[in-house]
């Protein structure tokens, strides 16, 4: 019944993508004659082309991901015969695999759960290698520490320093005597069967480059960047990648991959003059004529970034190294056309130009704004044909990213915060574009994996611009529209009051994130009392990170940060509700004589904490 | 007669992973609910049943802890 059901729905969604790319077309063909037909002055044409430009580069994408759900849905119905195959093939005798944990200046408690994890990895041929390429000594001792409590062989740099993950991982390919290289990064937590079906599938075709598995951010619960930002990452994930394997195009995210170390040499290494050296070294692979295959399980969960700086950071490395990666291509496909098949060069320039999507973004936005202020035309379109053009366009376009991620368990209020929260990067977008077209040096930024927070307003003035200008834009429009009652100034004026909105919300994603958010002060009546727990030499502190609520109260006695107490608080003739370990943010003492702490809950049942909340209502 | 050393040794890995690894797998897949596709309810009852084992690991491991401050107390080894 489910399987019909299922079969339903991805017939559903092939014939949804067909007519997206439909009706894509038509837009686009329809707004490109009219603008070769229209009149138009040079600035008004200059401008109209850009506009133009931008709705087919954003159009072209929404075209490959039509594609890629397209490919999905028979990527789906062999999935699971892979998988049987893999079952199969693993009791062969296991060939040695090395893993590595990739780390430079990461906080040891982070460290500490992605090694316990990669120790708990079942396959039994297996070494661990810690590559610790920090350059501070307190994170080197660290390292030492590290290794030596769990066992795993350190590994540093053996020539000068040359490239980023990549160099040190290039050096250590010189030294290992494994087949298979597998890649996690420093906050990645693979479950103990990560390797079972992986190995199985490398060892069945000897021009496997490599496998690539998805990554899934579980930090979502108490931070909405990364929350949003795992929406992002499941659009990526969940269909694209799924195309990109069916056309032997998919690309090596550089962590929850398994690679073949005689593939990595016979290509000279990873590649290291980008950023996005996992991307590179894919394209050199398939220029190779290896392959590469997407294990669509989630076998890895790691951290997503928890604050706007954290996220554009994560972003900028992307946008920078794939860009970069794009002119690589370009030169290659003019040199070498046949050295990849056709669909795997649309793939690779569908990925090496996605992170235009900032410029045209904010060439969209500028449109209708030129219009109401300036009365620069960039559409020539009369409004009824716009309309009948681009609501289907609109509508489907929407339909078909809605209902895909649907499917998959996505609720539209998270896709929604998952668009919103790209739209906000648009800044960061063009800034990478550039500086990678251009040359420019670019800084290598590991995504933070520090707890979240505001951050200050001076710094997002591109989102805070675009939020003011925009606002200023629909009520000039609306102004204008009452004196020349000109049909396209609604039309103008709707856009830039939709793109006001968008901006909005970088209030929601800087409110503050963790505890910021859910400090709740204890309201009269309800009483306090608190017992410090033992802490010994085994104690390895409470992740900020994990916190569920917290709630501030009084006490008469000083605690320190990083302290559990065990702690009880009642209501007059209510049962009291106990909890334990509980993590105290700070104790100051306020101006009362008391100590005001604040407490992480942790391990209080959810009834109970239903409760608590209840009490701290007003 | 079990070598102290050997026992520490072993509770100290049982502190591990109750302390450390249970709630990590725990947080990793009560997130991982969000997207399950399971009715609100089922989601619910079933964090509810991981906060808690949460508690019940604390305490486990806060006698484990004792344990070990014991036997690093003894002179001799463990029968």
């Amino acid at each position: 019944m489910e399987n019909k059901q299922n079969s339903q729905l991805s017939t559903k969604l092939e014939m949804l993508g067909i007519l997206v790319i439909l009706v894509s077309m038509n837009y686009l063909i329809i707004r490109g004659v009219l603008l070769g037909k229209a009149k138009y002055g040079v600035t008004d044409g200059i401008f109209a082309f850009l506009v133009l430009l931008a709705e087919g580069f954003i159009l072209f994408h929404g075209i490959g991901y039509s594609i890629a759900i397209l490919w999905s849905q028979k990527k789906a119905k062999s999935m699971a015969a892979m998988a049987r195959g893999a079952q199969l093939i693993a009791e062969r005798e296991q060939p040695p695999v090395a893993i590595i944990i990739a780390a430079r200046h990461e906080p040891r408690e982070v460290l500490t759960e992605t090694i316990l994890t990669v120790n708990n990895i079942e396959y039994k041929n297996k070494r661990i290698y810690f590559l610790d390429d920090s350059d501070k000594e307190e994170y080197r001792k660290e390292a030492e520490e590290l290794a030596l409590e769990h066992g795993l062989t350190l590994f540093r740099r053996t020539k000068p320093r040359h490239g980023a993950k990549a160099g040190i991982i290039n050096d250590f390919l010189e030294k290992m005597t494994e087949k298979y290289l597998v890649i996690f990064d420093a906050d990645s937590d693979p479950m103990p069967d990560f390797l079972n079906p992986l190995v199985p599938l490398m060892e069945a075709n000897e021009k496997l480059g490599f496998v690539q598995t998805p990554q899934f951010y579980t930090n979502i619960e108490t931070n909405r960047i990364a929350r949003a930002a795992v929406l992002q990452q499941a659009v990526f994930y969940e269909y694209i990648c799924d195309g990109k394997g069916i056309v032997d195009s998919m690309f090596c995210c550089g962590t929850n991959v398994i690679l073949r170390v005689s593939a990595l040499r016979a290509i000279g290494g990873m590649h290291e003059t980008t950023v996005t050296e996992d991307f590179a070294t894919s394209f050199v692979l398939h220029t190779h004529g290896y392959s590469s295959l997407y294990y669509n399980h989630v076998c890895v969960f790691g951290m997503g970034p928890e604050n706007l700086i954290a996220y554009f950071t994560q972003q900028f490395r992307w946008a920078a190294g794939t860009i970069h990666v794009f002119k690589m291509l370009v030169a290659r496909f003019f040199t070498k056309p046949f050295s990849l098949k056709p669909g795997q060069w649309f793939q690779y320039f569908l990925s090496s130009t996605y992170y235009w999507v900032g410029l045209a973004y904010l060439i969209l936005i500028l449109g209708p704004l030129f219009y109401i202020f300036f009365k620069v035309p960039s559409f020539f379109i009369r409004p009824e044909v716009y309309f009948l053009s681009f609501l289907p366009y609109m509508i489907l376009s929407l339909s078909i990213f809605y209902f895909s991620l649907r499917k998959r368990n996505y609720k539209p209020q998270d896709i929604i915060t998952g668009q919103l929260l790209g739209s906000m990067a648009f800044y960061t977008h063009i800034k990478a574009a550039l500086a990678a077209l251009l040359g420019l040096k670019i800084t290598f930024g590991i995504t933070s994996k520090a707890k979240g927070g505001a951050v200050p307003y001076w710094v997002l003035w591109p989102q805070l611009t675009v939020l003011v200008a925009t606002f200023a834009g629909a009520v000039w429009a609306v102004n204008r529209f009452v004196y020349e009652h000109e049909p396209a100034l609604i039309m103008n004026s709707f856009w830039s009051f939709w793109n006001f909105m968008v901006f909005t919300s970088i209030f929601y994603f800087n409110a503050g994130t963790g505890s910021d958010l859910v400090i709740h002060r204890l309201r009269q009546g309800v009483k306090t009392d608190f017992e410090p727990l033992p802490v010994s030499m085994y104690e390895t502190g409470t992740r900020e990170v994990e916190w569920k609520e917290c709630v501030e109260i009084l006490t008469q006695r000083s605690l320190s940060k990083g302290d559990k107490v065990l702690c009880k608080v009642w209501k007059e003739k209510e049962p009291p509700i106990m909890f334990y370990g509980v993590a105290i943010v700070d104790a100051k003492k306020a101006w009362s004589g008391f100590y005001c702490a604040h407490l992480g809950l942790l391990t209080i049942p959810v009834a109970e904490r239903e409760r608590l909340t209840r009490w701290m209502k007003k | 007669m079990i070598d102290k050393g050997k026992l520490s040794q072993k509770i100290r890995e049982v502190i591990e992973c109750k302390d450390i690894l249970i709630p990590l797998l725990d947080r990793h897949i009560s997130a991982s609910l969000t997207f399950s596709g399971l009715d609100q309810a089922t989601v619910h009852a079933m964090r509810e049943k991981f906060q808690g084992w949460m508690l019940l690991q604390l305490k486990h491991v806060e006698i484990l802890k004792e344990i070990i401050q014991e036997l690093r107390e003894r002179k001799s080894d463990v029968l």
